[in-house]
C-alpha cells in the first residue's frame, strides 16, 4: 500500500475544476483519510489550465507530491500535459467526446500499466436527464469509484452543496452521480486505500490559509476591514464581504491599496479593529503609510500575501520573496513586527495575535503569507474563539480615570518600555495629535534635536518589550543532539519540511526543525544557541537569494551556507525537501 | 459650553502674513465653538502643506496624516466612530494631485466627512510650483513657461461624480464660511466645501482683491439647492462671477454606512463592538 495517493483533476479554468476538487477533497475527508488541496492556475478567467492536486494519506500530513497517481482529465490539453506524468499502475480517467489520446501516449501509458477509463461523459448526463453542464458530477462520480468509496458520502456533499436548490436539481445531481459511479464500478482494479483509524479526521475542516485569516479576523473581532484585490489575497476580501458582514463586519473595496491602509489607520486610530491585506506590489503602495502608522503609534495590520516578483512577476503563483519588504518597506526607522504562520491553524491563532501585538505595542504588524499557504487546502482541527484571547494593551477605559489625571495625561509620554497610554478621540481624558511630523509627547511637531532623539529612542526601544513578550521558535522532530541535521525555516514551508522528517525517520534518519513563525523582532540568541550546539544547518526558503538565511546571519553573526532555494513558483514538493536533505546526511 | 479659547493652541501660526489660512483657522473654531463642540468631541485630520501646518494651532483631538491621504484616513475615523464630528483639512495640490482618487471614490462613497479645501491654486509650502487648479498660461517655480495643462474644476467635478454637499467660500467672507463649516459638519455625507484664498507669496494672479471683486452668495439669488443643472453651470470657469455658499445639496443622500443594508441592525460604533466573535458555525460550515 502506498503513503500517499495524488489525485489530479485537470481542465481549462471555467470548467468548475475547484469546484470539483473540493467537493472530493472534503468528501474523502468525511471518508476518514488525511487529504491536502493544492491548486495551480493562470492569470486567466477562462480558458487557461488548472489543475486542483489531492493528496490522499492515511497519516497525518501537509504537503504536496510531485508524484500522480489519478488524472480526472477534463480537455485534451489536460491528457497531452498530463498523461505521461501518471506513475506506474496509475489511472487515467478521461472524456472521450471530447479528448483522444494520440498514439505515442497510448504506447507510454500501456508499458506503465496505466488504466485508462474513458468515458462519455455528455452521453450519460443526458442519459440520466442531465445537461451538459452536470458532466463534472459524472466525472465526481466516477472518480469516487475508482476510489473505491461508499457512493453515500458524495451523495450527502452533493446535498449539502445544493440545499438551496430545488428538489429536482438535487436529484438530477445525484443520479449523475450515479451513472458516473456505475460506470467505472465494474472496470476498476482496487486502489486498496484504508483510511485512517481516527475518527477525529471526520470532524476536521477543510480550510484554505487565507479563509482562516478570515475566521481569525472575525473571531477577534476586527470591524473594519478594507482592501483592494490582488491575487492571492483577495480571497481574503471575498471571504470576509461574504462572512464577516453576516456579524456586522464593515468591508470596504478600496480604490487602491494606499486609501486600504489610511482607512485602516484612520479606523484604528479611532478605536476599532481594522486589517487590510495585499501582495507585494499593492504593499508597496502601502510603504508609506506603513511608516505613518509607526510615527503615529497607530496600531496596524495588514496581511502581505506573497508571490514571486519582480513586478507583476507570477501572480498565481507562489514565493517567499517579499520577506526583505516587510523587514524593511517604508521610510525612516520605526519599530515594526513580522510574523509568517506556517499553516492553517497558524493563520487563524496569529491573526488575532497579530491585532494583539499592534495594540499592545501600538506599531504595524505585518503577517506574512504566500500564495501556497493561503490558496491550499488543509485538514484542520476545528478553529475556535477560544482558542484566542484578546489584549488591547494600554488603551484607557475613560469611565474609570479621574478628571484631574486625565488633564495632565500625554499620549506619547516617553517611558523606558517605549510604550505609551492609549485613548481615543472623542474620549474625555486629554487632546493630542497623532502627528506624522516628529512630534513631543503631546503630538506637537518639533524640528529640536533633544525632542527629535528623545522620541526616536521612545519608539526604538519597543523592540526590546516586543521581543520579550514573543516566543521562541517551535522545535519539531528529533533531539537537536541526536540529529544529523538542524533544518530552518519559515512560514508555509512548515508542513512539508515536518512530512519530510517523518519520511526520514522511516529510513532512520534524525532531523530537528526550528520553524521562525515570529521573524521579526527576531529571537537572535535562542537561534544562535541552536545553530551552535547543531552537527549541520540547513535552511530552506522560497527566493533565489537566502533573504532569510542573510538575517540569520546579520542577527546571529553565524555564517549559514547550505540553503536550499526554490523559486519558480511553486512549492517544495515532499520528495525535493527528502531529497535536499539526504545531501547533507552521510 | 465650550469657548473658542478651549480650542487655543500654545503654539504660533507660521503663515505668511495675509495668508487665508489665518481665515480658515479662525472659521473652524467659530463652527465647532457653535455647534456646542469642545476640542475632544470632535476629530480634525489634515493633509500636508501650508493648509496642515494649522494641525497644531488648534488644540482638539487631530490626525496629521501623509500629502494627498487626508481622506482616507479621515473616512477611516468617521466609519469606526460615526457620532465623531470628522474634519478633513486639505489643499488642492494634495488633494487634486497626488489624492485625487481618494476625493473622487470618497465622493462616490459618501463617507460622512466635512472636506474643506484650501484653494489657493499653488503649491506654498514647497515655495510655487502650480497645481491641477492653476490657469493656463501662468509662470510657476515649475513652469517657467506657464502652465500648458488644462485647468481642473474641482466644483464641477464633484457634481459629476454625484456629491451630495458642494459648497464654495471665501476667506474675505468670515462669517459666511463658519455657516457653511456648520452645513457641512450637519450634513450625513461627504460635504465638500472649496474655499478660494489668496496666497500673498506665490499667488500674485489672483489674490484677495480679484477673487473679493468677483465672489457672490447664491441665497441673495434665491439658488434652489437641489439644481444640478444650475449648480454646474454657477461653478463654470466661464462664468465673470464666482458663485460661493451651497451649490448644490443632494435632498435624500445617505452616507456610506447608512447605505449598508448589512449593518442596519446595528446602532452602535464599530470602536465599541471589538470583542470576541462566536465563529463556532461558521467553522461548522467547512467540514
Amino acid at each position: 500500500m502506498k503513503d500517499r495517493i495524488v489525485i489530479q483533476i485537470t481542465g481549462a479554468a471555467g470548467f468548475g475544476i475547484k469546484t470539483s476538487g473540493l467537493v472530493i477533497t472534503k468528501a474523502l475527508k468525511r471518508a476518514g483519510y488525511y487529504t491536502f488541496g493544492y491548486t495551480e492556475y493562470p492569470s486567466l478567467i477562462r480558458g487557461g489550465h488548472n489543475i486542483f492536486q489531492i493528496d490522499i494519506s492515511t497519516q497525518e500530513f501537509a504537503s504536496v507530491s510531485n508524484k500522480l497517481h489519478v488524472l480526472l482529465a477534463l480537455d485534451q490539453n489536460s491528457i497531452d500535459l498530463h498523461a505521461l506524468e501518471i506513475e506506474e499502475k496509475g489511472v487515467l480517467i478521461y472524456d472521450e467526446e471530447t479528448c483522444t489520446i494520440n498514439d505515442q501516449i497510448r504506447v507510454e501509458l500501456d508499458r506503465k500499466k496505466i488504466e485508462t477509463f474513458p468515458l462519455k461523459l455528455l452521453d450519460l448526463a443526458q442519459g440520466v436527464g442531465g445537461s451538459g453542464i452536470m458532466k463534472n458530477t459524472v466525472t465526481l462520480g466516477a472518480l469516487w469509484s475508482v476510489l473505491d468509496q461508499d457512493i453515500e458520502i458524495l451523495n450527502t456533499m452533493i446535498k449539502e452543496i445544493f440545499s438551496h436548490k430545488s428538489e429536482e436539481i438535487i436529484n438530477l445531481n445525484l443520479a449523475c452521480i450515479k451513472t458516473g459511479y456505475d460506470a467505472l464500478k465494474s472496470k476498476k482494479e482496487s486502489f486498496d486505500l484504508k483510511p485512517s483509524t481516527d475518527v477525529n479526521v471526520k470532524n476536521k475542516m477543510i480550510i484554505s490559509g487565507n479563509e482562516a485569516i478570515g475566521l481569525g479576523a472575525i473571531a477577534c473581532g476586527v470591524r473594519l476591514y478594507s482592501s483592494y484585490p490582488m491575487t492571492p489575497a483577495s480571497s481574503i476580501l471575498s471571504f470576509l464581504a461574504t462572512e464577516g458582514s453576516k456579524q456586522g463586519m464593515v468591508v470596504k473595496q478600496a480604490e487602491d491599496e494606499i486609501t486600504a491602509a489610511n482607512m485602516v489607520i484612520g479606523a484604528s486610530f479611532a478605536g476599532t479593529r481594522a486589517m487590510c491585506a495585499t501582495s507585494g506590489g499593492g504593499f508597496d503602495l502601502m510603504t508609506e503609510s506603513l511608516s505613518l502608522a509607526g510615527m503615529t503609534e497607530t496600531p496596524f495590520v495588514v496581511v502581505l500575501a506573497q508571490r514571486p516578483g519582480p513586478a507583476t512577476g507570477a501572480p498565481t503563483w507562489t514565493a517567499q520573496s517579499d520577506l526583505n519588504l516587510a523587514l524593511y518597506g517604508g521610510h525612516g526607522e520605526f519599530p515594526r513586527i513580522v510574523l509568517a504562520p506556517g499553516d492553517t491553524e497558524e493563520c487563524f491563532k496569529m491573526t488575532a495575535e497579530a491585532h494583539n501585538l499592534a495594540e499592545k505595542f501600538q506599531t504595524p504588524v505585518i503577517l506574512l503569507t504566500d500564495k501556497y499557504l493561503g490558496e491550499s487546502f488543509y485538514e484542520t482541527d476545528i478553529l475556535s474563539e477560544n482558542d484566542i484571547s484578546i489584549d488591547r494593551g494600554l488603551l484607557l477605559n475613560p469611565s474609570t480615570i479621574e478628571d484631574k489625571e486625565s488633564a495632565n495625561k500625554l499620549r506619547y509620554q516617553i517611558n523606558e518600555s517605549g510604550i505609551s497610554e492609549r485613548w481615543l478621540p472623542g474620549d474625555k481624558i486629554a487632546t493630542f495629535l497623532a502627528n506624522s511630523d516628529e512630534h513631543t509627547e503631546k503630538g506637537y511637531s518639533t524640528e529640536d534635536a533633544e525632542p527629535i532623539a528623545d522620541m526616536v529612542n521612545k519608539r526604538t526601544n519597543k523592540y526590546q518589550s516586543i521581543l520579550q513578550s514573543v516566543p521562541e521558535p517551535e522545535m519539531f522532530g528529533d533531539e537537536l543532539k541526536s540529529s544529523e541535521v538542524l533544518i530552518i525555516s519559515w512560514g508555509s514551508n512548515k508542513r512539508v519540511i515536518i512530512d519530510a522528517q517523518n519520511s526520514l525517520r522511516k529510513e532512520g534518519i534524525k532531523t530537528a526543525f526550528m520553524h521562525v513563525n515570529y521573524i521579526w523582532p527576531l529571537k537572535g540568541l535562542f537561534i544562535a544557541k541552536m545553530i551552535a550546539d547543531a552537527e549541520q544547518v540547513v535552511i530552506f526558503e522560497c527566493n533565489s537569494t537566502g533573504q532569510f538565511a542573510k538575517l540569520l546571519e546579520s542577527e546571529t553573526g553565524l555564517k549559514l551556507e547550505n540553503r536550499v532555494l526554490k523559486f519558480d513558483g511553486r512549492p517544495f514538493y515532499i520528495e525535493e525537501v527528502i531529497n535536499s536533505l539526504k545531501n547533507y546526511i552521510s | 459650553m465650550p469657548t473658542i479659547q478651549d480650542f487655543q493652541s500654545p503654539i504660533t501660526p507660521t503663515w505668511c502674513p495675509g495668508c487665508g489660512d489665518f481665515a480658515i483657522w479662525t472659521a473652524i473654531k467659530q463652527a465647532l465653538v457653535q455647534e456646542g463642540f469642545g476640542p475632544m468631541d470632535v476629530a480634525l485630520c489634515f493633509d500636508i502643506g501650508c493648509n496642515s501646518n494649522m494641525a497644531d494651532k488648534i488644540n482638539a483631538y487631530v490626525f496629521k496624516g501623509l500629502h494627498g491621504r487626508v481622506i482616507p484616513l479621515a473616512s477611516g475615523i468617521s466609519l469606526a466612530n460615526k457620532n465623531l464630528p470628522v474634519i478633513a483639512i486639505a489643499g488642492d495640490g494634495g488633494t487634486f494631485d497626488e489624492g485625487m482618487h481618494h476625493f473622487i471614490h470618497a465622493i462616490r462613497s459618501d463617507y460622512n466627512i466635512t472636506l474643506i479645501l484650501h484653494n489657493n491654486c499653488d503649491f506654498g509650502l514647497t515655495t510655487g510650483q502650480a497645481t491641477p487648479t492653476t490657469p493656463i498660461g501662468q509662470k510657476m517655480n515649475s513652469t517657467p513657461f506657464g502652465v500648458v495643462e488644462s485647468r481642473l474644476n474641482p466644483t464641477q467635478l464633484a457634481l459629476t461624480l454625484g456629491a451630495s454637499f458642494v459648497a464654495k467660500a471665501f476667506t474675505g467672507n468670515v462669517t459666511q464660511l463658519i455657516s457653511l463649516i456648520r452645513d457641512g459638519i450637519q450634513h450625513k455625507g461627504f460635504s465638500y466645501i472649496e474655499v478660494l484664498q489668496h496666497c500673498p507669496t506665490y499667488n500674485n494672479f489672483q489674490d484677495h482683491k480679484w477673487i473679493a471683486e468677483r465672489v457672490y452668495d447664491v441665497k441673495t439669488n434665491n439658488h434652489d439647492t437641489s439644481d444640478l443643472q444650475k449648480a454646474m453651470s454657477l461653478a463654470d470657469y466661464s462664468q465673470e462671477k464666482i458663485a460661493t455658499g451651497i451649490l448644490f445639496k443632494a435632498p435624500n443622500s445617505k452616507d456610506y454606512l447608512n447605505k449598508l443594508d448589512y449593518r442596519k441592525d446595528y446602532k452602535g460604533n464599530l470602536k465599541d463592538e471589538v470583542k470576541k466573535y462566536s465563529i463556532k458555525e461558521l467553522a461548522h460550515s467547512f467540514t
